[in-house]
């Protein structure tokens, strides 16, 4: 991955992996993502997908499509994200399959786009999953290294350790983590989540907020279904502790 | 039956209320009439009876006394005679008369007309006339005393005979008239109760399949196509029962026949769009390219290129739109509510797409209402860009709450719309003006506008203002029904 400067606005260029199995619109979006300069690697099911991921260039972000022959895209989530911790992926869906949203989300996915998808949206989707992993720091760091009960987090190295065991967070979740903690005690709203974290400007889903701390929580609660960390105002959002 | 008749009242207005009437009707009225022939025939002959007894008493007296009297009479004579008579009628009042003498043992004479008196008089014959009131009948008796060999002697016995309860000899004959009429009543009484009886069953017989036929038709009534009658028997009502289930049968096909070619319809619409999509999908991941300006290509290469990304963008709207109301048709559009500020929700959709500054009118802050924030997204963005599209900027908006629920609306200063136009103004791919080939809309906006109001329990209207404009105004619920899913 590296910086590209285009016109008036930076934007990062990726190795992507497009998993997708109409020939005709992976083609589109080879076309589309190549002409920004992208490098594209395409597969036609997880199969192969999964298949270039072992063997071949390790992608910077990968775009999934749900609806595949084979095993099926929350599967090939699962696997991705079973072994690759911090690899980002987008969904590729059709807004009629609102189910399949949260369950892609559930299954790990860092963000989705509606199946057509104007290049221009897909783009600004990867652009900022890609900030995500970028180091780019909220603006108002407490601190570099933040110890919150058994919770460390070190926001200069970006790791996070639980009871001194290291924790490993996707990007989308360490840079949640991060806006959260920024300021512990302070309801953030689901919007502003998404602004900050999603890059997600007017009607964002906030189900994305959702889906993202359930993972989180599995990872840095003793019993996620009773929250010390990031804990839910009904009505509001979320905060982080108090501790 | 109107409402205001209560239900004892039904029942009885009703058709076994009116069965039990007629039947009821009919045994008193026959009770009745063969009780009263009865009565007025047994009274005839009893009254007869006892005219022939009196009659013949009286006769029998007088032939005895006749022999023994001197003529011509005096008024011992007279007296004699009606003792005589007395003697053998003990409850009788006699009055003899010979010319000028007459002698009365108590009212007879009031009692004796002329006619009487003159027929009594010319011949040889005993007369006889019914006299006093029904309750207190008499009967006068005049009868010429003949000598022995049958010759009128001119004197005239008049006797004065009571029928009435409590004259020893006609005691019977009141009585017996008495038990005629108490024995009618007691018949017609029984007859009366047998009859209501018979009512009820034949009004049974005949109302259970009616009422059955009721239940089935409420059935029907109610959607339940495959209600059907039992048939019974082979009488009219069967036959009522058979044709019922006839037209049930004819009904539940047809109207399962349209469903299914509605359904149908309808699953064909969603499975274009849905098959549409794909290479839709493939499409418009390239417009951006087509966009090009690249100086390179020739002038109508490059405008055809943007034309073709331009009406891609368009088809994807448009195959949007279907799938969306597709959905709406299926049943499957959820709603997922949240607590938001109605205002600031309109001004964030109405800036995302630049309308901001062609807006006026008023979004007061503070209208918190549990809304699907999309589907709302969708509704402003139909609503004023519909306004937009027909009367020009500046569009009047204006927010509040009315009860419980926002009142939104949307006000053009266009031409408004026609009287023809405007009950379909919420109609699929209805285009006010036919002769306009193509608007900016897929034709299903405000379709779509309407179907998010109606999921969330609200509605739209649209009308005219005076002096110029159009009007869309949109209710929403504050507090939406919870979306189906969510439910037990």
């Amino acid at each position: 991955m590296h910086l590209l400067l285009r016109g008036p606005i930076i934007t990062l260029v990726a190795h992507v992996l497009l998993i997708e199995d109409d020939p005709a619109v992976r083609e589109g979006m080879r076309l589309a993502l190549g002409r920004n300069q992208h490098q594209v690697s395409a597969a036609d099911s997880g199969e192969v997908g999964l298949q270039l991921l072992a063997t071949g260039d390790l992608p910077d972000i990968v775009v999934l499509d749900l609806m595949l022959p084979g095993i099926n895209g929350f599967e090939v989530c699962r696997r991705v994200r079973s072994t690759y911790d911090d690899l980002p992926i987008i969904m590729l869906t059709a807004r009629s399959d609102d189910f399949d949203i949260v369950a892609g989300l559930e299954a790990g996915a860092d963000d989705y786009v509606v199946k057509p998808v104007e290049p221009r949206v897909l783009e600004a989707r990867i652009s900022a999953v890609l900030r995500r992993g970028g180091g780019t720091q909220p603006a108002k760091p407490a601190a570099n290294d933040s110890q919150y009960g058994g919770l460390e987090i070190d926001r200069m190295a970006l790791t996070v350790r639980r009871g001194g065991t290291p924790v490993s967070l996707t990007p989308t979740e360490l840079k949640l983590l991060l806006e959260l903690s920024s300021s512990p005690g302070q309801v953030l709203s689901r919007e502003q989540l998404l602004r900050a974290v999603w890059e997600h400007d007017y009607l964002g889903d906030s189900r994305l907020v959702d889906a993202c701390v359930q993972r989180l929580r599995a990872k840095i609660e003793t019993d996620p279904a009773k929250p010390v960390y990031v804990q839910t105002v009904r009505g509001f959002g979320y905060r982080f502790g108090p501790v | 039956m109107k409402r205001w008749v209560p239900d004892w009242l039904r029942g009885m207005l009703g058709l076994r209320g009116r069965l039990i009437a007629a039947f009821l009707l009919i045994a008193v009225g026959g009770t009745a009439t063969i009780a009263l022939v009865n009565y007025s025939r047994t009274k005839d002959t009893l009254l007869q009876q006892a005219q022939n007894n009196a009659v013949r008493t009286v006769r029998q007296q007088l032939n005895q006394v006749a022999g023994t009297i001197a003529y011509p009479p005096n008024e011992d004579t007279l007296l004699t005679i009606q003792e005589a008579v007395l003697s053998g009628a003990p409850n009788t009042q006699v009055m003899v008369v010979y010319k000028d003498l007459k002698v009365d043992s108590g009212g007879v004479n009031e009692q004796v007309t002329g006619d009487m008196r003159q027929a009594v008089g010319g011949g040889g014959f005993a007369y006889f006339q019914r006299v006093g009131t029904s309750t207190v009948p008499r009967l006068v008796i005049g009868m010429p005393l003949q000598s022995d060999d049958y010759q009128s002697t001119g004197i005239e016995v008049y006797t004065l005979h009571s029928l009435r309860v409590g004259d020893q000899r006609s005691e019977n004959v009141a009585g017996t008239i008495e038990g005629v009429a108490s024995t009618s009543l007691q018949t017609a009484l029984i007859t009366t109760l047998i009859a209501a009886l018979l009512a009820l069953l034949a009004a049974q017989g005949v109302l259970r399949p009616v009422r059955a036929m009721r239940q089935v038709a409420n059935e029907l009534a109610d959607g339940d196509l495959s209600a059907r009658m039992q048939v019974r028997g082979s009488d009219e009502l069967a036959d009522l029962s058979r044709t019922v289930n006839e037209m049930a049968e004819t009904l539940e096909y047809n109207v399962e026949h349209l469903r299914r070619m509605e359904a149908g319809a309808r699953r064909f619409a969603a499975d274009v769009s849905h098959e549409l999509r794909t290479p839709l999908a493939a499409m418009v991941a390239v417009t951006e390219i087509l966009e090009t300006d690249d100086p390179r290509l020739p002038p109508e290469t490059q405008a055809s290129a943007q034309l073709v990304a331009r009406e891609t963008k368009n088809m994807a709207r448009l195959v949007e739109d279907l799938m969306e109301i597709s959905r709406f048709d299926a049943g499957s559009a959820a709603l997922r509510l949240e607590e938001c500020d109605v205002a600031q929700a309109i001004k964030g959709a109405l800036g995302v797409r630049g309308w901001q500054q062609q807006v006026v009118g008023s979004l007061p802050a503070g209208v918190i209402a549990q809304i699907d924030r999309r589907r709302l997204d969708v509704i402003v963005a139909n609503l004023v860009g519909n306004a937009l599209k027909h009367g020009g900027s500046p569009v009047h908006l204006d927010l509040r709450v009315v009860g419980r629920y926002l009142e939104f609306a949307v006000t053009d200063n266009g031409p408004g719309m026609s009287e023809e136009v405007l009950p379909h103004v919420f109609d699929r791919f209805y285009k006010a003006d036919t002769a306009r080939t193509r608007s900016v809309g897929s034709g299903l906006g405000l379709a779509i506008a309407l179907e998010n109001a109606m999921l969330h329990g609200g509605r739209i209207t649209a009308n005219n203002v005076q002096p110029n404009g159009a009007r869309f105004v949109l209710y929403l619920p504050l507090q939406a029904r919870p979306p189906k899913e969510e439910r037990p």
